[in-house]
């Protein structure tokens, strides 16, 4: 079969939409346990400052946190694209991959962020377990859907090169 | 002619504006003060307290007690041996006080970071301080519960006219809403007899999930408090996180907001809370943002410098000035910056007995300075 090659341009493209979603999830976690923890202190928080606070936060915060997430979603996707794991091959298990992966070097990032950080921790929602694992999901679903979007370019251009083909569930 | 007439009228007006800038000069105000370098080689100093043969003595946050004489020469530096002191990060040993007999009895109050990297809190300790020694050294107070980073640990001393104390306590950052939590003593500050003792006015005691000795909640670090003796009011600052360092009046009882009403954001920019003021929760006097990184705090009633008497001093970290507060009532209604030529971190100011300010640098090679009105030169 004939490899289909995508544009450095359209995967530029393909990693910043990444980006974005994982930045404005992760912003959008932050925002939420933060006024869940509010909420336990004063009882209960308006729908209008809900929302205030999600803007705020998606304006001011999620540029940090993509700042943060770049060099990892970056520093993964190279290690998935040199890795020779012959199981990405497979659909299923590629997208487990493109998902663990950005998930894993984050939380590698944020512990060394955190060390060399003056204080503590330095994203709030990072403070505890939950806030840490939606965090990690957050970028491994940019990962996934940075995976997906390839996926579909490349099917896309082995169709049009080569004609339909029965990959048994494996990736072209 | 023409030209000798208008040769003669630059002169006049060079001769004119010469003298104008003379006078200008001769009329521009004199700053009021004169900086006096004491001391240096102090390791990051926390705090100062004025002994009674003139000498200083400066607590060290890497956990030494370090004695000047009248002239800042070292007289002594001791390793503090308090129990479980612990000297990481924002830990170490922090405020001293002497008591008012600490003439004849040597007595003196030490609050310090306690336990370890992973378990640490603000500990207060009461001991003698004799020919260069710590002796009787006491625990008479740990703030529960540990914190699991060495962050927040407040730790200034007040010493209020009743024989009682307030010592300040941090949120230990990472558990800021137990600032709320009034069981606790993160982020409160804790009223106490000079031996330990809780006093039986405290305003939660005997209330059913209070600590008995919270004075006040809902702070979040809070490295500075002075009783205003005239006024009969404490007075309070503290570090907000990315803006909203506050001045407060403490009024005992009275919930500070943190972090539910805060006029800063994260480190990271994140919003913490929607709300800035909030009902039932006490608004500051006055609020800083950017930050400014207050650390420690006098009220001046010192004879130095008439014109600033009844200001408030605060030493600033992250700013590297002094800031002067003039109040009326309840507001802050000027605010004037001192020190800003020399760009180092101020951890702490005082009033010393002969009505000069001393000012201690925050950095490995600490400084203690001395301000004196510049009539004197």
């Amino acid at each position: 079969m004939k490899t289909a090659q995508i544009s450095y341009a359209r995967l530029g493209a393909h990693f910043t939409l990444a980006l974005l979603l994982a930045s404005v999830l992760g912003s959008l976690v932050q925002t939420h346990l933060n006024l869940l923890a509010i909420t336990q202190l004063i009882g209960a928080v308006s729908v209008a400052d809900w929302l205030a606070t999600c803007g705020f936060d998606l304006i001011h915060f999620a540029p940090m946190l993509a700042l943060i997430y770049l060099p990892v979603l970056l520093v993964a996707l190279v290690l998935l694209r040199f890795l020779p794991l012959p199981f990405l091959r497979n659909q299923h298990y590629r997208a487990f991959a493109f998902f663990l992966v950005p998930a894993l070097l984050l939380y590698v990032a944020l512990s060394a962020i955190n060390w060399l950080a003056p204080m503590p921790t330095l994203i709030a929602a990072n403070r505890d377990l939950l806030g840490t694992l939606l965090l990690m999901a957050s970028l491994g679903l940019g990962g996934l859907w940075f995976s997906h979007l390839n996926q579909r370019i490349k099917l896309n251009a082995a169709l049009g090169e080569g004609g339909r083909q029965d990959n048994n569930g494996e990736a072209p | 002619m023409k030209k000798l007439v208008s040769n003669g009228v630059l002169l006049v007006l060079a001769i004119a504006a010469a003298a104008s800038f003379a006078v200008a000069a001769l009329a521009a105000p004199k700053p009021a003060y004169t900086v006096e370098p004491l001391a240096a080689g102090l390791e990051y100093p926390w705090a100062l307290a004025f002994m009674p043969d003139g000498g200083f003595l400066i607590s060290e946050k890497t956990g030494y007690l370090h004695r000047l004489d009248a002239k800042g020469a070292t007289v002594a530096r001791i390793a503090a041996p308090l129990p479980g002191l612990l000297t990481a990060a924002q830990g170490g040993l922090l405020d001293l006080v002497l008591l008012p007999d600490f003439a004849e009895s040597g007595q003196l109050l030490l609050s310090y970071a306690c336990g370890e990297i992973k378990a640490s809190s603000t500990c207060l300790a009461r001991a003698v301080y004799k020919n260069d020694r710590l002796e009787q050294v006491e625990q008479i107070f740990r703030a529960q519960p540990d914190r699991p980073a060495p962050a927040h640990f407040g730790g200034r001393i007040a010493l209020l006219p009743d024989q009682t104390l307030v010592l300040t306590l941090g949120d230990g950052f990472d558990l800021r809403e137990q600032a709320q939590n009034p069981a606790n003593h993160l982020g409160k500050l804790v009223r106490l007899h000079w031996d330990g003792t809780i006093p039986q006015d405290n305003p939660f005691l005997g209330r059913a999930g209070y600590a008995p000795e919270t004075y006040s909640l809902g702070h979040r670090n809070v490295q500075g408090i002075v009783w205003d003796a005239q006024q009969q009011r404490l007075l309070s600052h503290e570090h907000g996180p990315r803006g909203g360092d506050e001045l407060n009046v403490i009024i005992p009882g009275a919930n500070y907001g943190w972090p539910v009403a805060t006029h800063g954001t994260d480190y990271t920019f994140a919003r913490i809370s929607p709300y800035t003021e909030f009902a039932g929760m006490q608004a500051p006097l006055h609020y800083w943002t950017p930050s400014i990184a207050p650390a420690g705090m006098t009220l001046y009633r010192g004879d130095e410098f008439p014109d600033w008497r009844g200001s408030i001093f605060i030493a600033a970290l992250a700013a590297k000035r002094l800031h002067r507060l003039v109040l009326k009532g309840e507001k802050v209604i000027e605010e004037e910056l001192l020190l800003a030529e020399r760009n180092q971190r101020l951890r702490d100011v005082r009033t010393g007995p002969d009505g000069r300010l001393y000012v201690l640098t925050d950095s490995a090679n600490g400084e203690l300075l001395r301000l004196r009105n510049s009539r004197d030169d």
